[in-house]
Formats: structure tokens, C-alpha cells, sequence
């Protein structure tokens, strides 16, 4: 342990304040880059951190903000040398003097990632890996991750941090007045991250002023037990003359600061507008606080990239429905790859009320840890409940988990010496709760003691692992009553036990009627004996009415549910619903419903017809010509792109009663095509809408997303020997991209190339060598029904 | 910081291209502002510089040397002493919307897109509009003007950010000098001042640039949005 990680928490310190407001006022000309300072100008820097280690602080932060090789690009600057002397300079000023540490400073690398923006997750980890390397290198005493906006970017930061150096990791994040960071996560979503992921503290800074933060101490306060740190700017800027200033003179600042600190700050300083004045005065004025420390917060907590859920106060529904075991519809999506139908079944699963969606993606036949990663990627893309990470393979886990935006639950541990091996260091690595089943070499004990034994011990052993008991959410396992009658009464003994003791449990409630007719009706009555047992999660399916009629009434009749709020909602949105459900339309047919654009309607004729119709009648009959209809209206102005898309939505229903209803055996499958928005582009709606009509024809549509680099659509186009690629692109700079696309492709595959997009003309299209140019989503159904009959007459 | 952007259904019916008495566009217009508005964090930028633009050469010069190469541009803001750099976004989680809206229907995905639209156009209205009549009463701004229109090469969108710092609202460029999060604008406003005697000729000519969708001073002929 070094002197610095024991002192943390225990004495109060002190960073320093501005380093950028310095130096401008030393002649740093606005857009210069102020790492170039570090060789040109080391006397000045060295001044800077002079003046803030006599001015009491114990922290300067290296002039690192911006040295990571993407802001460093074309400035012809070494970034080992720039670091290297940042480093060097802040720990010449720091030498022989008691308690004074230099932080390697590490700011955001200003693009966005992926999904929101095209920097991958793993390319930030790389860049902020180099940037810590360099750092530790030079002699660093810790790191200091600051001005954070985005969780996934300091989750890539914390991760590469702890990948390439032994240092204690510090990080703060930027919030708004409304305690929300730029990418929407709130102050506990981001903390609980933080701490889980290891860091030894966290904290504000810039953005806000002392007087702005104060409201949003206590619920970082309340988040994390970790050191925390506050380093706001000298108040709010405001603009003069186009100049930027900060009104908080020293005097105040200091006063101010005082009444954060001692509400349990352990390390506090300053950022924008803030001078070693500011922070002398700050010292003088806090020195004789205590250092806030530690807290004992004891919640088990999940997070995603937007929100952060206590499991334990109320108790919680996690969503069942993705995973494939008994699922034809599902299994044949993963199969294809059609990761959109997983969103859905995960939307529709947060829209019916689960406050955590598990996903589990386990089928023999397919990559798992590509699909689960995938799967877990374009769920958080589309909603910020938070995930529980299901699979038996540490390798799938391991990815999963790493590229989770948040904290996730990770399903599961279990007593076994193989499991505990290899998932407790998963867990704690990237910092996840962990659902531990009390199974071991010997199997599942009989007896509720034989259980609590095995949790006891994964406890133990989770503890020795460097993981919190409280992270622990304890699976007592519903056994089937079918085989035992005492199996519910062990399940219960269990968790009422773990209720003593503040450990949070989860069961899969709809084990308990394996074999037994009517299973709903079992598995009500067991959820409600769960929760009285003080049940914190249940994993079930939130589509069913008696297990959400169990859990609402349970809560209204516990006191767990204020003014019956979430029972009235509920059941209002239930009555909605109600309302808004198609009336039995037995007038209009399928293809008057798919033509009107009526989806409910739609669905309900696909029900009727397939009592006396087969599915490829009604596709062929119906379907294809009502699609075909709409289309023609749509290329002559007749109608329009909402009715065309709601169309589209109509038919796309009906398909899904077809598959559903009689089984995916009989669903024609269609040719193949790959679909992609070019590298570099990152609008796809227009790819989305050519896709959902595509797939209404009965096309296969392998879609490879956006910012799609040439190689990869070129070795999906190899592997799956498709005849025909979609290509999109929005605007003239990704044209080249498009290029190299095609170019790639018909070097080396042999398939037909329809592109479309804004910018693109039918004469752009020629001179990028595409075989046919799509002005709308219409017309890019006819080129490709047109290459797949021309496959047809060559064919023959 | 969270401010209300008023909603303009007819906008969003018209970007979703949909004539304007299509009750079904309307309706799905406001479904997805529905979804929408609770998602929506915007934020902006307004920078004031002094400008120098000359047309011949094709260059427009800002006060700390930031330089652009653009005719139209320089031609736009003709008569102009100062510009106003405005970067605004409506913030990643409604890319995040749209994209789950997509997933569930691709009508009220094409809808969302559409009103994400509309609010960006509206926001950034509003915040102009507040600056001219606190801050600018004695100009008359011009209309926007982005990397991307006329002969101004995207590109420069780089400069642009650079210089307004624009990462600071979470605004930011992919490689393919794209804005993300993308329901975010950024412009240059030419800042003229108001003409002491009315019906001066040059005013005249120049009103044809001022404020308003100016689609007539807009070079992009075969635009489907073109009024």
C-alpha cells in the first residue's frame, strides 16, 4: 500500500485548481493545444504547479487533459515526450515537499461512441491504454479521469486504467443542474459504475459552481461508499466582450466549498475560473474539516448507461422472455441474426413493467460470445433498463460484461469449484452483481440449510475475491413442487433467511410448476408467498396478467406501493390498452388492412384467413399484392412515406401472426440480402425503412448496422454467398467510403450492388460502379426483385 | 438548462414527406413527439466574432484567424462586419428514441426522425431569436448558413467545432465529418447592421438572405424539402 491510498479517506486533500484558465492568462492562444506548452513552455507549467502545491494543495494534474492520439493528430506532437515531460514537470515542483502526488490527468477523447457516435468501445479502452502506459511510465502517482460526460467513454477509461497500471484510479464526471451527464446518466448511474469498476474515488467536477452542486453531493453521497471528490468550477461562466469569465472570487469559493466538504468530502479543489488564490483560501478554510471517508451504504445496486436500480427496497420484475430455450420464433431470430426481433421482445418486456431485462442467448449451433456481445450492444442502444447477462460460458460472459454500458447483474455464480473460478474474477473485474446459485459439485441440496451453506460459502469466496457481500444477489432455486411438495417451502425458508440478513435474492419463479397443467395459477400463488418471504427479484415473464396481478397486489396490500400509485398506473394503462386494441374487424380483410396501414387490424385477418387459408396462399394472395399496391401509389405521389411505412408495419404484423401462429417451418425463406450503411456514416433510418420492406417480401435480410467498414460487408458478401448488397450512405464524405465498399465487392464476391441515400443521383451511382441506383425505399425493392429474377432467367 | 422547444406538428408532417393535410402523418407525428419529448436534453452554443469575408477570394476570416473557404458563404455574408457560431443538439438519447421507435414500427421511426427534426430547426430558432432581442437589437441576423450548403465543403465542419469547442454540449464529429449526436445543427449567422434609411437597395437585395427558410437563396435545386 502506498502512502497515498492510505491516507485517502482519512485526511482530507486537496487538488489544485485550473491549470487552462493559468495558462491563458500566460499567453495560451484559444484552439492552441495546451499539451505543445509541456516542451515549449516547461518553466510556466512548472510555475502553475509551484504556485498550487504553496498554495496547500496535495494534487496537481499533469497537463495530460487532451494527450490522447486523437486530439494529438496532425499536431506533430510525440505524445511519449509530451507526457513524459507533463509528468516530469509536475513532479519537479512536487519534489522533496511532504504529501504532494501528481495525478495523470486523462480527459474525454471528444468523439462520441458508438452507438451515439463511431468510436468503438474497444478503440477508446486502446487510446486511453496508451495514454495511462505513458503516464505510470513517467512516475504518475495516480490517475485522475476527469470532465467525464458519458459513461460508456469513463467505463473504456476505468478499464484500460486498470489493464495497463497498478495506479489508484480517480475519476469525476461533468452533470448539468439536473444531475445529468450530457449522454442523460444520473450521478448514481455513474458512481456505482465507478465504484464497482474499482476506482478508489469519485467525484464532480467543472461544468457547475459549489453553490450548483450542492443539491447533487448528497446523492453521490448516498451512491457510493468510495472517497469523494469535488473540483467545481469558480461558479457559472458567463460571456463579456466574447470573453469567458467566472464570477466566484476566492473569498467566496472558499466559503462555499466549506459547506461541501463537510458534508463527507475527502478530496476537494477546483477547476475552471479557479486560481491558487482560490485554493489557498479553500484550504485555509477547510484544513481543519475531517475528511468525509468512507460511508456504509449497503445497497446491491445494477445500472445501465442512463439509470441506477437499488435491488432490495421494493422488489423488482426481471424480464425472461430473451432466451431461446422452448422459443421456435426466437431461436430461428438468432439464427439469423435478427438482433431487431431481440429489442423488441426486450422493449415490449420494460413496456409491460420489467425493471431489468435478462438475456440469454444460449442455443447450440451458434457464436455466443459474438451474439450475446451483439445482443447486449443493440439492447442498450434502445433502452436504459439495466441488463442481467445470462450464459454458462465465461468467455461469452467476459465479452458481454466488458461491453455493457453500466453495472450489470451477471447470471450467475454458482458453488461449483469450476464456476467460482472462473466467474468471480469476471465479476470483479468489470465490476457486475452476481446472481449465486446455491449448487454445488454435489448438486442441489435438499434441505434449505444445505443451500444456505453453499451461498454462505460463494459469499466467502466472493469476499476473497476482492467482491462485497452486498453485490451478491442469493438464487435459493425453485424446484419443481411436481417432484417434491417441500420445494417450495425450502425455496422460501431460504430467502426469508437471506431477508434477515440484508442479502438480496432473485428466484425464476416459474420453475416451482414444471410438469403441472395450468402453471400460471402455481406460479401466482408461489410469487406471492416470494415476495411475503421478502423476495427482492423475480425472474418472470412481465407479459403474463397473473404474475403482475400477484406482484401490484402484493405491493398495494405490503404498503410497498405509496397512494396505490403503480397499481392505479398499471391497471389504468391495462384499461387503455383495452380501448385502444383493434375491434374485431371481420370486414376488413388482410389486404385491406396491410393497404390502410392498420397493424392491429392486420394481425387479427391473419388469424381469421389462416383458419381456412395456408400461410403461402395468404402471402401470395394477400400480402404481396396489397405491399405491391402500396407501392405503386407511393412511386405515383399517390400516397405517401407515412402511409407506405404504415403499411409496411401491417404487413410485417400479419407476418409475425404467420410465424407464430403455425411455426417458422412453414415461413418461405426468402434470398439473401446484406444490408449496410457505409463506414464513417452513422444514419440509418433510411436503411431501416428499405430493410422492414425488404423482410415484407419474404427477403432474408442480414443487417450489418451502420459505419460498416468495406471488409466486413465484403466478408459477410464471401460467407454468405449473398447475390445482393444494399449499400446506404447519407452524405458526400462517406461517398468514398461507399466506394471502397463496392469496389471491395465486386473485386471479390460476386453479387449485385443497389445504393441509395441523399446525396446520391443515378449518375453518382454509375460513376461509383453500383448496378443500380434506388432513389426511395420502393424503388430499392424493385432493383433487388429485379436482380433476383434476372438471378432466376440466368439460372435457367 | 432543460428548456421547452415548442413542437411544430406541420414542420415535422412536412420533413416526414407527407403533404400537410395528411391526418394519418399528423397523427403519427404526435405519437412520436409523444415518445420524444421527455428524451430531449438540448443544448447550444452562440459565439459572437468579428468577420471578414471576401468573395472574390472565396474566404470568410474570424477574429482568432479561424479561416473558411467557401464563395456562397462569403457571398451569404456579404455587408456583414460579425458573425454568430451556433452549435446545438438535442442530445444523444433522442438518437437512442429513435432508434427504439424504428425497432417497433418503422412508420413512427420515419416519424420520430422527422420530429427530431422539426424540435432541432425550432430550437435553434429560438435561441437566435433570444439572442437578436437581447443581445443584437440593432442587427438584423442573417440566415443560417452550415458546412454543407452551397460550395462550403463539409470538411470545414471540423474548424467549426474546433473553434466553438462544441464537445463542451456533447456535441461531437464521427470520421466521416458527421455530428453526433445527429439531431444536432451546427451554422454561422451573418450579423448586418439594420440599414439607417429604408428602401436602400443594397437592404433589399440583401433582405433576400435574411432570416426565415431562404430555400430561394439556396443552391440545392432538386431539394425534396424545397418550399
Amino acid at each position: 500500500m502506498t502512502e497515498l491510498t492510505e491516507i485517502l479517506g482519512k485526511e482530507l486533500l486537496f487538488f489544485d485548481g485550473a491549470t487552462g484558465t493559468m495558462l491563458q492568462a500566460m499567453g495560451l492562444k484559444p484552439g492552441e493545444l495546451p499539451e505543445r506548452w509541456n516542451l515549449t513552455h516547461p518553466e510556466r507549467l512548472y510555475e502553475v504547479h509551484k504556485a498550487y502545491y504553496d498554495a496547500g494543495c496535495n494534487f496537481v494534474k499533469s497537463n495530460t487533459f487532451g494527450a490522447n492520439r486523437l486530439k494529438l493528430a496532425g499536431s506533430g506532437l510525440d505524445q511519449e515526450q509530451v507526457i513524459k515531460a507533463a509528468v516530469n514537470i509536475a513532479k519537479k515542483a512536487a519534489a522533496g515537499r511532504d504529501k504532494k502526488y501528481v495525478a495523470l490527468n486523462i480527459g474525454p477523447l471528444g468523439r462520441l461512441l458508438a452507438p451515439y457516435g463511431d468510436l468503438a468501445f474497444e478503440e477508446a479502452v486502446d487510446i486511453f491504454g496508451e495514454l495511462c502506459r505513458l503516464g505510470a511510465a513517467a512516475g504518475a502517482d495516480c490517475i485522475l479521469i476527469e470532465t467525464m460526460s458519458d459513461i460508456y467513454e469513463a467505463k473504456a477509461a476505468i478499464l484500460a486504467c486498470k489493464e495497463n497500471c497498478q495506479l489508484p484510479i480517480f475519476i469525476t464526471f461533468t452533470f448539468d443542474e439536473d444531475g445529468k451527464l450530457l449522454t442523460g446518466g444520473t450521478v448514481a448511474a455513474a458512481a456505482i459504475m465507478a465504484e464497482a469498476l474499482g476506482c478508489a474515488a469519485v467525484g464532480f467536477n467543472c461544468g457547475l459552481g459549489p453553490k450548483q452542486l450542492a443539491p447533487l453531493l448528497p446523492q453521490l453521497l448516498a451512491a457510493v461508499n468510495i472517497p469523494v471528490i469535488v473540483n467545481p468550477n469558480a461558479g457559472l461562466p458567463t460571456e463579456k466582450d466574447g470573453k469567458t469569465f467566472f464570477a466566484v472570487g476566492p473569498a467566496e469559493f472558499a466559503s462555499l466549498m466549506y459547506d461541501l466538504v463537510a458534508q463527507g468530502v475527502s478530496i476537494a479543489g477546483g477547476c475552471c475560473g479557479t486560481t491558487p488564490e482560490h485554493l489557498k483560501k479553500e484550504i485555509a478554510l477547510c484544513r481543519s474539516l475531517p475528511a468525509g471517508g468512507r460511508r456504509n451504504n449497503h445497497h446491491t445496486a445494477v445500472t445501465s448507461h442512463g439509470q441506477a436500480l437499488f435491488i432490495g427496497p421494493h422488489p423488482l420484475l426481471i424480464g425472461e422472455r430473451i432466451n431461446p430455450t422452448g422459443k421456435p420464433r426466437l431461436q430461428e431470430a438468432l439464427r439469423q441474426k435478427d438482433l431487431d426481433h431481440i429489442c423488441r421482445i426486450g422493449l415490449e418486456e420494460a413496456e409491460q413493467g420489467a425493471h431489468i431485462l435478462d438475456v440469454n442467448v444460449g442455443l447450440p449451433g451458434i457464436d455466443e460470445e459474438k451474439i450475446l456481445a451483439e445482443a447486449v450492444c443493440r439492447l442498450q442502444a434502445v433502452t436504459d433498463v439495466p441488463l442481467e447477462i445470462d450464459s454458462s460460458s465465461p468467455a461469452a460472459l467476459e465479452k458481454a460484461l466488458r461491453l455493457y454500458n453500466g453495472k450489470p447483474l451477471l447470471n450467475s455464480v454458482s458453488g461449483k469449484e469450476e464456476s467460482l473460478k472462473a466467474v468471480l474474477p469476471l465479476a470483479k473485474k468489470y465490476g457486475a452483481a452476481l446472481v449465486a446459485l446455491a449448487l454445488d459439485d454435489d448438486g442441489i441440496p435438499a434441505t434449505a440449510a444445505g443451500r444456505i451453506k453453499i451461498i454462505d460459502k460463494i459469499i466467502k469466496r466472493a469476499e476473497e475475491a476482492g467482491i462485497e457481500s452486498r453485490e451478491i444477489v442469493a438464487d435459493p432455486l425453485a424446484l419443481t413442487i411436481s417432484t417434491g411438495t417441500e420445494n417450495a417451502a425450502v425455496a422460501l425458508e431460504v430467502v426469508a433467511e437471506m431477508k434477515k440478513r440484508g442479502q438480496a435474492t432473485v428466484l425464476g419463479i416459474s420453475n416451482i410448476s414444471f410438469g403441472l397443467p395450468a402453471r400460471e395459477a402455481i406460479n401466482a400463488a408461489f410469487f406471492a408467498q416470494a415476495l411475503g418471504a421478502g423476495l427482492s427479484c423475480a425472474i418472470i415473464n412481465p407479459g403474463s396478467k397473473a404474475m403482475l396481478d400477484a406482484y401490484y397486489g402484493f405491493r398495494a396490500l405490503k404498503g410497498q406501493d405509496e397512494g396505490f400509485k403503480d397499481y392505479l398506473a398499471h391497471y389504468a394503462a391495462q384499461e387503455k390498452q383495452k380501448e385502444a386494441e383493434p375491434k374485431k374487424f371481420a370486414t376488413l380483410g388482410l389486404r385491406e388492412a396491410i393497404e390502410k396501414g392498420l397493424a392491429g387490424a392486420a394481425a387479427e385477418a391473419a388469424k381469421e384467413a389462416l383458419k381456412n387459408f395456408a400461410p403461402l396462399e395468404l402471402i401470395d394472395g394477400e400480402m404481396i399484392p396489397a405491399l405491391e399496391a402500396v407501392g405503386k401509389g407511393f412511386e405515383e405521389k399517390k400516397l405517401f412515406l407515412p402511409q407506405l411505412l404504415m403499411s409496411a408495419d401491417a404487413a410485417k404484423a400479419a407476418f409475425e401472426v404467420l410465424r407464430n401462429e403455425v411455426g417458422a417451418a412453414s415461413h418461405r425463406q426468402g434470398p439473401l440480402v446484406i444490408m449496410a450503411t457505409v463506414e464513417g456514416d452513422i444514419h440509418d433510418i433510411g436503411k431501416n425503412i428499405v430493410k422492414a420492406l425488404l423482410e415484407n417480401y419474404g427477403y432474408q435480410v442480414l443487417d450489418l448496422g451502420k459505419d460498416v467498414p468495406a471488409a466486413e460487408v465484403l466478408a459477410q458478401a464471401q460467407k454468405t454467398g449473398a447475390k445482393a448488397v444494399g449499400l446506404s450512405a447519407l452524405m458526400t464524405t462517406t461517398l468514398k467510403a461507399m466506394e471502397r465498399t463496392i469496389e471491395a465487392l465486386h473485386a471479390a464476391a460476386s453479387c449485385k450492388i443497389v445504393v441509395g441515400g441523399a446525396v446520391l443521383t443515378e449518375e453518382y451511382a454509375r460513376q461509383l460502379r453500383a448496378d443500380a441506383y434506388a432513389p426511395n425505399a420502393v424503388s430499392a425493392v424493385r432493383c433487388i426483385n429485379e436482380i433476383f429474377a434476372q438471378e432466376k432467367e440466368d439460372g435457367r | 438548462m432543460s428548456c421547452r422547444i415548442e413542437f411544430n406538428a406541420a414542420e415535422a408532417v412536412r420533413y416526414m414527406g407527407a403533404k400537410r393535410d395528411d391526418a394519418a402523418a399528423l397523427l403519427l407525428a404526435e405519437e412520436a413527439y409523444f415518445h420524444l419529448r421527455n428524451e430531449v436534453q438540448p443544448r447550444h452554443l452562440l459565439i459572437l466574432s468579428l468577420m471578414k469575408s471576401d468573395e472574390e477570394k472565396g474566404t470568410v476570416i474570424l477574429a482568432d484567424g479561424t479561416c473558411f473557404h467557401s464563395q456562397s458563404l462569403a457571398r451569404h455574408l456579404q455587408g456583414c462586419e460579425a458573425v454568430l457560431l451556433l452549435a446545438a443538439t438535442l442530445g444523444a438519447k433522442v438518437d437512442a428514441a429513435v432508434r427504439r421507435l424504428s425497432i417497433k414500427r418503422i412508420a413512427l421511426g420515419a416519424a420520430a426522425q422527422a420530429v427530431g427534426a422539426a424540435l432541432i430547426e425550432t430550437y435553434c430558432d429560438k435561441v437566435t431569436a433570444a439572442y437578436e432581442k437581447e443581445k443584437a437589437a440593432d442587427f438584423t441576423l442573417l440566415s443560417r448558413f452550415s458546412p454543407g450548403y452551397g460550395d462550403w465543403d463539409l470538411t470545414e465542419q471540423s474548424s467549426l467545432c474546433r473553434r466553438m469547442a462544441t464537445e463542451k454540449i456533447g456535441l461531437t464529429l464521427t470520421t466521416g465529418l458527421m455530428l453526433a449526436p445527429a439531431k444536432s445543427v451546427t451554422a454561422v449567422i451573418g450579423l448586418r447592421k439594420k440599414a439607417v434609411c429604408e428602401g436602400d437597395a443594397f437592404e433589399k437585395q440583401q433582405n433576400k438572405n435574411a432570416k426565415g427558410r431562404s430555400c430561394a437563396s439556396c443552391g440545392k435545386k432538386d431539394c425534396p424539402f424545397r418550399i
